[in-house]
């Protein structure tokens, strides 16, 4: 595959211009993070910021969600999503911009707020991309679309705004793709072919006896599991190193 | 709990990766006082749909069993939450945007991330619309202070990681840095 260099390096001149809004609009996203469904501000500064750049904006799919459409002529679709929400944790970063906020969750508790995940950097590098290529776009056809998802932490953004019609909504991407800002040094990227990122399933299992002086639960908790913990992690020892295991009572 | 564990050590083949974590047990309140019921949290992390499926049969397959064997008056509820889906990177997409990377980066910058103990749900939007994609890690750590914790070999101890109350990114060249991964990515399918 011969990647075309000219357009990128065409594309990402004005890099540096757009650099110097992105360092703010990235404190400032830092600095008022959301709990998932609730992004409502950063959802609005996604719709202003597209909305100046030409894109097509369609507003509050999937509750919170933003897509902006950039149609440029004929050519293929691509899909870049970012996803919004921070997470109920007290920043204690230190850093001049950290998050001072508490908010109310959905069962009405107060909790802190922070962008503990680096949603925030994801916004803002989408809308830094939605910039350049808006500006750019004499060195590319096709269509663009960016895509701004609510509450990916929660597991219900993404599936919220398919449920919403986003099928519909928007033209058939071709090829999709998604970031994350994680622990290795800035400046590198890292890929993987094939199974990324695990499959996660959470299971509620309810175990009914009859209460005293019924046996069940004693039998099946108390007598055998607890004893048996040990002599567990000594038969799976031989697969520690592929697969962890961890029992908490 | 000493079964579910079982599935992992003895139901999945050498070279398939699974994780079944309990995370809570919890059953009566008193010391005295035998409870009617308990509540186990139990948390899988899969990637691939085939073992999940097997490691969710044997789950119910053995809780159920258990009961049984307890004289259990009612059979086991499994009430499934916080389901996220495998993020499967296409390979064609993958191996097109990487080359594209090391060719606009360099390829010191660009490096395997391998699979990630984590899960996201973006995936549920390109299946839904039958789109191949790829997701793809960019670093954020100050990359002196990265250097100096590998050095002294306390990667774990000194870098916070995601989810953290000190998780801090730099903003550049982690901003810059995604910022072009972006449109090199885009520009991989859309430039003339």
């Amino acid at each position: 595959m011969i990647m075309d260099q000219a357009a990128v390096s065409r594309v990402t001149a004005d890099l540096q211009a757009t650099s110097r809004w992105q360092e703010d609009v990235y404190k400032q996203i830092h600095a008022h993070p959301e709990l998932s469904f609730q992004e409502t501000r950063t959802a609005a500064l996604a719709v202003s910021k597209l909305k100046e750049l030409g894109y097509e904006v369609l507003e509050g799919i999937g509750r919170t969600g933003v897509v902006g459409i950039m149609r440029n002529g004929e050519g293929q679709t691509v899909l870049a999503r970012a996803d919004m929400d921070a997470l109920p944790v007290k920043e204690n970063t230190g850093l001049p911009y950290a998050s001072t906020l508490t908010t109310a969750n959905d069962a009405g508790e107060t909790v802190n707020v922070a962008h503990a995940c680096g949603h925030d950097a994801h916004v803002t590098c989408l809308l830094g991309a939605a910039e350049l290529l808006a500006k750019g776009r004499d060195s590319w056809n096709g269509t663009f679309i960016t895509l701004f998802q609510p509450a990916e932490e929660v597991a219900g953004g993404a599936k919220a705004m398919v449920d919403d019609g986003l099928r519909e909504r928007i033209p058939r991407p071709d090829v999709a793709f998604s970031q994350h800002v994680l622990a290795y040094p800035a400046g590198t990227i890292g890929t993987q072919v094939g199974p990324v990122l695990s499959a996660g399933d959470s299971i509620r299992i309810t175990l009914h006896g009859k209460g005293s002086p019924d046996r069940c639960l004693i039998t099946a908790l108390t007598q055998w599991s607890w004893p048996r913990m040990s002599c567990c992690v000594f038969n799976r020892s031989f697969r520690v190193r592929r697969s962890r295991v961890s029992l908490r009572s | 709990m000493l079964r579910l564990q079982s599935i992992v050590s003895r139901e999945t083949k050498p070279g398939e990766f699974a994780v079944l974590t309990i995370g809570s047990s919890v059953a009566g309140t008193k010391s005295n006082i035998i409870a009617d019921r308990a509540v186990l949290l139990v948390n899988l992390r899969t990637y691939d749909m085939g073992v999940r499926q097997r490691m969710i049969d044997s789950i119910e397959r053995m809780v159920t069993a258990e009961c049984e064997a307890s004289g259990s008056p009612h059979p086991p509820e499994f009430e499934y939450y916080d389901q996220y889906p495998l993020t499967e990177n296409d390979p064609e997409v993958t191996e097109k945007i990487t080359s594209a990377f090391r060719s606009h980066f360099g390829s010191e910058t660009v490096f395997d991330l391998g699979r990630v103990t984590a899960s996201e749900d973006f995936s549920h939007i390109p299946d839904a619309l039958g789109t191949p994609y790829t997701y793809w890690g960019v670093g954020c750590i100050d990359p002196e202070k990265y250097d100096r914790a590998l050095k002294a070999g306390r990667v774990q101890q000194d870098i916070p990681v995601n989810h953290s109350e000190f998780f801090a990114p730099v903003i550049e060249p982690t901003l810059s840095t995604g910022t072009r991964a972006l449109v090199v990515a885009a520009l991989t399918y859309l430039a003339k």
